[in-house]
């Protein structure tokens, strides 16, 4: 892509994600997620082969059958109440239409469906992008509306999102549908909190944001896209095994790592609020996302697969990408345990 | 009398649209977006909204008009796919015409005017009450209007990234 | 006016259907896509002149702009179909399935 198109199609997700962040309309942060939704298709079709085609297809019908039905609940909601601000969703109906929207914009289990295949269609690049910074602007209107969002629904989707995003996983081979799958799973881990305590729900979104961007990063300086080819990726850059191995541990929630953090903090929100058989379930079903990222880590950190010798030699070549952003990503993502107090106290 | 009017404008604005949603050849479908388009700018026209009319008659159907055009010219089939046998269409209408009677049975408020006079509105209607929209736009909405601006600059550069082949 | 408002839901709702069903040409499912647009900006020039908000009265050009430009988005993307696979049946959208 040329770098002229490239400036203003990333100027123009950013435009589109800090329009909805800064809007107290309805009609503008609807606007800013349609321009989000439009600015990140090139991305997307900038390989030219026909699975990139077919992921553009599926993320652009996806996304505007979602925003049409958004504006619908927005329209039906003036209608019923003439309000148009964006924290008075009082109607029942617009505020449930509104909830099946975003839920298929963040990718929540029964409209998860388009997640896996899009994201395993195009360049980790864009893929980075569509786990990341697009979860950001349907979160923040999630997180604006929460007070009138209706909780059985939310914890229905939080559940089947959890579970779905580790089954799915576990049959995949291919690091892009695992790390799709990883982020259906986290998106489940955020909406069950946001009802209870909204700025939990940011923390956790933030925490995976940093972890899945240190992991497409690391992925995208060897170009993998598959396990089997994380295999060799000792002799290529050694020190890339071990930050996959702390970031997808940190994914996983376990407990010096970053990521232990948020869901900690979740499941005890969760049991303060006496939802006991939830806060097992959800724990239960990080067993299953664990499950899969341990497969990652034994293929690339744990083993050493067999090669022949002339492929061993390739460590010694100089790196030619930049790998500015890793190492501070892997920090961020792995050792901000200590900081939890600090993040307690913000909410 | 002029409710019963955009009443019955609306049921066939509803018939146009299972028209092109049960999806047939894209030639009819075209031909019915257009018809359901037509519709609904004489909706939108008899409730007083004249310029958002003339606005969907002239630039949305104007649009349409060439989506039709290229579907007309991508359909190669010898005898396009049409209403005939298509479960699918009569499932909708069976449908609509259900929901339709369940308001009526429940609410009865379709209360149905048989007095038909023609120019029955002339007195009381006034033009261009929604040219407000354009004004605001044009005054204190002025960022929109950038943005809307902006919009649709990069939408020519997406399609021409998209429909461009690389490699 | 409800029964009027009801019609119009009506048909945002088949409209809604009718992107849904997977059958037939992209082509179709774009159109519904299209027919989604019209009646939601008949519901919202119906809104604004029923209740008299003038100050959202800008809302429904700006909804029509949006719709040119997914339409405009949505036929590149056909075009990028058609010529990689010679027609624009959604059942060739199955290279990605898990």
């Amino acid at each position: 892509m040329s770098p002229y198109v490239m400036l203003i199609i990333s100027a123009s997700l950013l435009l589109g994600t800090s329009l909805t962040l800064l809007s107290n309309h309805w009609f503008t942060a609807w606007m800013g997620l349609e321009i989000n939704t439009l600015a990140i298709i090139p991305m997307m079709t900038y390989p030219n082969h026909s699975r990139a085609a077919e992921s553009a297809i599926k993320y652009f019908l996806t996304q505007a059958t979602a925003s049409m039905i958004m504006m619908f609940a927005i329209i039906y909601n003036a209608w019923m109440t003439n309000q148009w601000t964006l924290f008075q969703i009082s109607n029942q109906v617009a505020s449930t239409l509104m909830t099946l929207a975003l839920a298929t914009k963040l990718g929540l289990a029964p409209f998860h469906f388009w997640v896996p295949e899009v994201t395993q269609g195009i360049p980790l690049s864009s893929g980075m992008i569509l786990l990341t910074w697009q979860k950001v602007a349907p979160t923040s209107i999630m997180y604006q509306i929460s007070p009138s969002l209706n909780m059985k629904i939310l914890i229905t989707l939080a559940i089947l999102s959890t579970l779905l995003g580790g089954w799915g996983g576990l049959n995949q081979t291919h690091l892009r549908k695992i790390l799709a799958y990883s982020s259906i799973a986290h998106m489940g881990w955020m909406v069950i909190i946001i009802s209870i305590n909204p700025t939990m729900a940011l923390l956790n979104l933030l925490i995976y944001i940093s972890a899945t961007l240190t992991l497409f990063l690391s992925l995208n300086l060897t170009s993998t896209t598959k396990i089997k080819s994380l295999a060799n990726l000792w002799n290529k850059s050694t020190p890339m095994t071990l930050i996959i191995m702390l970031t997808l541990l940190s994914l996983g929630g376990l407990p010096p790592l970053t990521g232990f953090m948020p869901k900690w903090l979740i499941l005890q929100e969760l049991v303060a609020h006496n939802n006991i058989t939830m806060a097992m379930l959800m724990a239960f079903s990080a067993l299953l996302n664990l499950f899969f990222y341990m497969r990652i880590i034994y293929t690339s950190a744990l083993t050493i697969f067999p090669s022949t010798n002339n492929s061993k030699l390739q460590w010694c070549y100089p790196q030619t990408k930049k790998i500015t952003l890793i190492p501070l990503l892997t920090v961020i993502s792995s050792m901000l345990l200590p900081l939890s107090p600090l993040f307690i106290t913000l909410s | 009398m002029k409710m019963m009017v955009i009443f019955l404008l609306s049921l066939l604005l509803i018939v146009g649209f299972v028209a092109f949603a049960s999806k047939p050849s894209p030639v009819y479908g075209g031909l019915s977006l257009v018809a359901s388009g037509g519709l609904g700018c004489a909706i939108v026209v008899s409730l007083e909204n004249t310029f958002l009319g003339l606005v969907v008659f002239l630039v949305y159907l104007g649009g349409m008009l060439v989506v039709f055009g290229y579907t007309a010219a991508m359909a190669t089939e010898e005898y396009p796919e049409s209403w005939v046998g298509n479960a699918v269409a009569f499932g909708m209408l069976l449908f609509t015409l259900l929901v339709e009677l369940i308001w009526y049975f429940v609410s009865g408020e379709v209360e149905i005017v048989t007095a038909v006079e023609l120019f029955d509105s002339v007195g009381s209607f006034c033009v261009g009450r929604d040219y407000s929209g354009v004004s605001l736009l044009y005054g204190c909405g002025g960022w929109a209007l950038v943005l809307l601006g902006w919009i649709l600059f990069i939408t020519i550069y997406i399609v021409l990234e998209v429909v461009r082949g690389r490699d | 006016m409800t029964s009027i408002s009801l019609n119009l839901i009506m048909a945002f709702s088949l409209a809604l259907a009718g992107v849904l069903i997977y059958r037939s040409h992209l082509m179709s499912t774009l159109l519904c896509l299209e027919g989604m647009m019209l009646s939601l900006f008949i519901l919202m020039a119906l809104l604004i002149s029923h209740f008299h908000m003038l100050s959202v009265s800008m809302a429904p050009l700006i909804l029509l702009v949006f719709s040119a430009c997914e339409a405009g988005v949505g036929l590149a993307l056909l075009v990028k179909t058609s010529t990689d696979y010679g027609n624009d049946y959604v059942q060739n959208l199955n290279l990605l399935q898990c």
